[in-house]
């Protein structure tokens, strides 16, 4: 407390009582349903690599139109809370675009092939997941930390990132991500 | 005015925890302290594999004293100690165990989680996880006289990264004192759980 403060015997408990509401309000904002678009979308092109061992090409090893990565970690308690918005997302892209060309994939952030399994079967994820235990996803798919969900479309031999979902996954979220889907099929 | 004041701040504090994201640097998204690099083992565990387990009796966060022979009588017990609450690696072993809890069923094996750390810190930084499954003990006082008896308390207090599996009969089965600045690997874990059913 600064000298003329102590001096004058000014009370300050009662500052801690805005300081609190404060806090609960700020808080509060950051429970609110996700915005349509959580982080800025990069609309960066992902140039498909010729290297059958990159991260790019394990990842988008198929035709699909659209396709779409969790990034996970199975000791990551946020990753543990959205478990289960993964499998609901995975299904609800199956049933909304039974014939669509969608591809989902995993990819475990610093998670061995064993680790991955613990975390498929303990939460029923009905998608294939890829293991990286050395962590060579991060960089190229700039990835922050987990969760992280990112929606691809493709154009030619590109694939573009059109949007990006960082921090845990709530239901709100899933139903932004499956409006992205529906517009990014609508355009293929 | 003031204890009033100092509860509002506490409540609203605690309220301020989205959890929303593990960073790559802070995996659990916990307000986390960084020891830095540690001494990898600072202690020499006299316990051996087919010794029987030093029993115990310890509280726990859910309010009850845990006795090791108790939890024995029904199951076969593996104890994780960790150096402390609110530190990096302990805050995403102990949420991989939350994943892990089939693997404990099937082996009919219950986990136990010890610290060094008094209750209030526990129940706290277990919260922040998210919770656990499994129950956890405070060695607080007097200080490390468990972590002792299992000769895993290190110089400066804290206890080693380390993991007892012991089965129904309350034999040493497995000893992993850890390097404490790495994670125990979940996969050896897992296959002591299920030597345990040979």
């Amino acid at each position: 407390m600064p000298p003329i403060i102590r001096k004058l015997r000014i009370p300050t408990g009662w500052l801690a009582i805005p300081a609190s509401l404060f806090l609960v309000t700020a808080c509060t904002t950051t429970e609110q349903p996700a915005s349509r678009q959580p982080a800025p979308v990069a609309h960066h092109s992902v140039m498909e690599s010729s290297d059958p061992d990159s991260p790019f090409a394990k990842v988008f090893d198929g035709e699909a139109a659209v396709v779409v990565l969790t990034f996970y970690d199975l000791y990551c308690v946020a990753c543990q809370q959205s478990a289960e918005n993964f499998t609901i997302l995975s299904n609800r892209i199956g049933e909304s675009f039974p014939d669509a060309p969608i591809q989902v994939k995993g990819v475990g952030i610093g998670d061995t092939a064993f680790e991955l399994s613990v975390f498929q079967r303990r939460y029923n994820l009905p998608y294939p997941s890829i293991p990286d235990p050395e962590k060579t996803f991060e960089e190229p798919f700039q990835i922050k930390g987990t969760p992280t969900v990112l929606v691809f479309t493709r154009k030619d031999t590109d694939c573009i990132e059109i949007y990006r979902h960082e921090g845990r996954l709530r239901s709100s979220d899933v139903e932004n991500l499956l409006e992205t889907i529906r517009e990014a099929v609508s355009a293929q | 005015m003031a204890l009033t004041s100092f509860l509002l701040l506490g409540t609203a504090v605690m309220s301020c925890n989205p959890q929303v994201m593990c960073t790559v640097e802070e995996p659990a998204k916990l307000p986390i302290f960084e020891p830095g690099y540690l001494k990898p083992v600072d202690s020499q565990t006299h316990l051996q594999v087919g010794q029987k387990a030093p029993d115990f009796t310890l509280p726990s966060t859910d309010g009850r004293e845990i006795r090791l022979s108790e939890l024995l009588e029904d199951k076969a017990v593996v104890i994780t100690f960790v150096p402390a609450a609110w530190t990096p690696v302990c805050s995403e072993q102990w949420p991989g165990y939350n994943v892990a809890e089939p693997f404990f069923e099937e082996a009919d094996a219950i986990l136990i989680g010890i610290t060094v750390d008094n209750l209030p810190t526990l129940h706290a930084w277990t919260r922040e996880m998210g919770g656990v499954w499994f129950p956890v003990l405070s060695d607080f006082y007097p200080h490390g006289e468990v972590t002792a008896k299992y000769g895993i308390l290190r110089e400066d207090g804290t206890s080693e990264r380390a993991l007892f599996v012991i089965d129904k009969d309350g034999i040493l089965r497995y000893i992993d004192v850890h390097d404490i600045n790495k994670r125990p690997p979940l996969d050896v874990l897992i296959e002591e759980l299920e030597k345990l059913l040979d």
